[in-house]
């Protein structure tokens, strides 16, 4: 279980994500910063959700200031260079 | 090239063409853009009876007359456009079509879910499917995902799905449990998903689904499920393995085989593993509001879990705290086309009354359309829906009374 990939644009197994957060990864954009994860074509779309479920034990209050995610940044998809 | 319009909507599904139809009724001209090539969203997908009105829910059919009805009312929509950037003024930028900006006076974002993952190991061999995509090959392009296909999920949204593939003539070996793991939670719980399924049983839209459900309410009762003994229970011709769990997907280059587990009450895995021949997996872990262009356009975003997760902050006729920015659909909160398409009204008539013109329908009465449409809806997506509704009214109280909202 331990190699299952998280992040399949970026190739990032759960084993890097695990240690990410042992390294003191405490959101998405710290795990991000050290495993590229969200990083890749889908811009987290897939797997942000997965690495702040294992990031948040127990999940966090409703209403709670979402801090937690990585913020969504212009193009939100891959786009021509010739549209920009 | 730049386009001025009055009203911009992102996503042609049935909350966006609804609102696009109620803008324009109302004189305003509207522009309404997709990524996929055909409006319609999700509902192109859909096809089942609704117990309620004895009827066929047809949702292809419902897209093109949306659609028409838009068309004739002047409402342009552009498909196979990407929208990719959002501005503080509201302007759009697009790829894929000739329109390269567009200068919107208000602009509703009614994009939808996307679907949430579920790693296992081998999920992203070929023949591993979301479910919503399952449906779309199945009821949209007619193609089969696979020839013997395991569901793992048992919820109505997958136990739908299984059912129309098990139609269409694919072989479904077996709808169980998604897999258990520090990803999952509570997801792989037998009690959970019996309890998911009792709170369904009067509503289910299809044989499957409803035979599953009352089996739920009644043998199967969440405190029941503590004794359950039996694993395997065969409804309309699928095998539903409530006490069975995925945890593994294997095949060399594409999928060959799954490994199944037993798994308690509680959703701890027992027994030893087994493995069955396929050569497709559908996982079905739920969906979640797609808000990255809400989120881009400087919405504030509140955490709801009742709504599906991250959702944009809105208020009670579907306005945002920004000025002229509106949200309708599964952008608000994961539920039924029903309810997306009583919010699409809403959402145009509140719009229009934004730009100043007049409505044929009142606040009061759009208000109280959505929540008819959430009362009679086939399915409900988020157990607890309205507490997640009630939270939401709440945090738009606290937002306005520290002085947020620009309105």
């Amino acid at each position: 279980m331990n190699d299952v990939i998280i992040c399949r644009c970026e190739g990032v197994r759960l084993s890097e994500i695990e240690q990410a957060i042992r390294e003191g990864a405490s959101a998405v954009p710290g795990v991000k910063k050290r495993t590229r994860a969200g990083m890749g074509p889908c811009q987290g779309r897939v797997c942000q959700r997965v690495v702040l479920q294992l990031l948040q034990q127990p999940p966090s209050e409703a209403g709670e200031s979402p801090d937690a995610l990585q913020r969504s940044r212009s193009p939100v998809r891959p786009t021509l260079l010739g549209d920009l | 090239m730049n386009d001025a319009c009055d009203v911009a909507v992102v996503g042609a599904g049935p909350a966006g063409l609804v609102a696009a139809i109620e803008a324009a009724r109302a004189g305003l001209s509207v522009t309404v853009v997709d990524e996929f090539p055909w409006p319609g969203g999700r509902l192109l997908g859909q096809l089942y009876t609704d117990p309620r009105s004895h009827g066929r829910w047809d949702g292809r059919k419902i897209s093109r007359q949306l659609a028409q009805e838009a068309g004739e009312l002047g409402v342009r929509i552009l498909g196979g456009a990407t929208v990719w950037a959002v501005g503080r003024d509201l302007s759009l930028e697009l790829s894929g079509v000739p329109v390269g900006t567009l200068r919107p006076q208000a602009l509703l974002l009614a994009t939808g879910a996307a679907e949430r993952a579920l790693p296992v190991p081998g999920w992203t061999k070929p023949g591993v499917v979301c479910v919503g995509a399952a449906q779309t090959f199945t009821n949209v392009h007619h193609v089969a995902i696979g020839r013997r296909v395991l569901v793992a999920g048992i919820d109505p949204l997958a136990l739908s799905v299984a059912m129309e593939m098990h139609h269409a003539g694919v072989d479904v070996a077996g709808v169980v449990l998604p897999p258990v793991s520090t990803t999952s939670g509570a997801l792989a719980s037998p009690e959970r998903a019996v309890a998911r399924l009792a709170d369904v049983a009067d509503l289910a839209p299809n044989g499957l689904l409803r035979a599953a459900a009352r089996l739920a309410a009644g043998k199967l009762s969440p405190l029941a499920v503590s004794a359950l003994r039996f694993d395997l229970v065969r409804v309309g011709g699928v095998s539903i393995g409530f006490r069975t769990a995925l945890v593994a997907v294997e095949g060399d280059g594409r999928v060959e085989s799954a490994t199944l587990r037993s798994v308690a009450p509680d959703g701890t895995l027992v027994g030893p593993e087994r493995r069955i021949e396929v050569d497709a997996v559908c996982i079905s872990a739920g969906l979640y509001p797609l808000t990255d262009l809400a989120e881009i356009a400087g919405c504030p975003m509140v955490e709801v879990e009742e709504l599906g997760g991250l959702v944009p902050l809105h208020g009670p006729g579907l306005e945002t705290p920004l000025e002229r920015l509106f949200v309708a659909g599964n952008l608000t909160g994961i539920e039924g086309a029903k309810v997306a398409i009583a919010q699409g009204r809403q959402a145009g008539c509140s719009i229009a009354r934004s730009l100043g013109r007049a409505t044929l329908v009142s606040p009061e009465d759009a208000a109280r359309a959505v929540s008819d449409a959430r009362t009679s809806s086939p399915f409900r997506f988020q157990p607890r829906i309205a507490a997640g509704r009630a939270a939401m009214a709440e945090l738009w109280q606290q937002a306005i009374a520290r002085g947020d909202q620009s309105a």
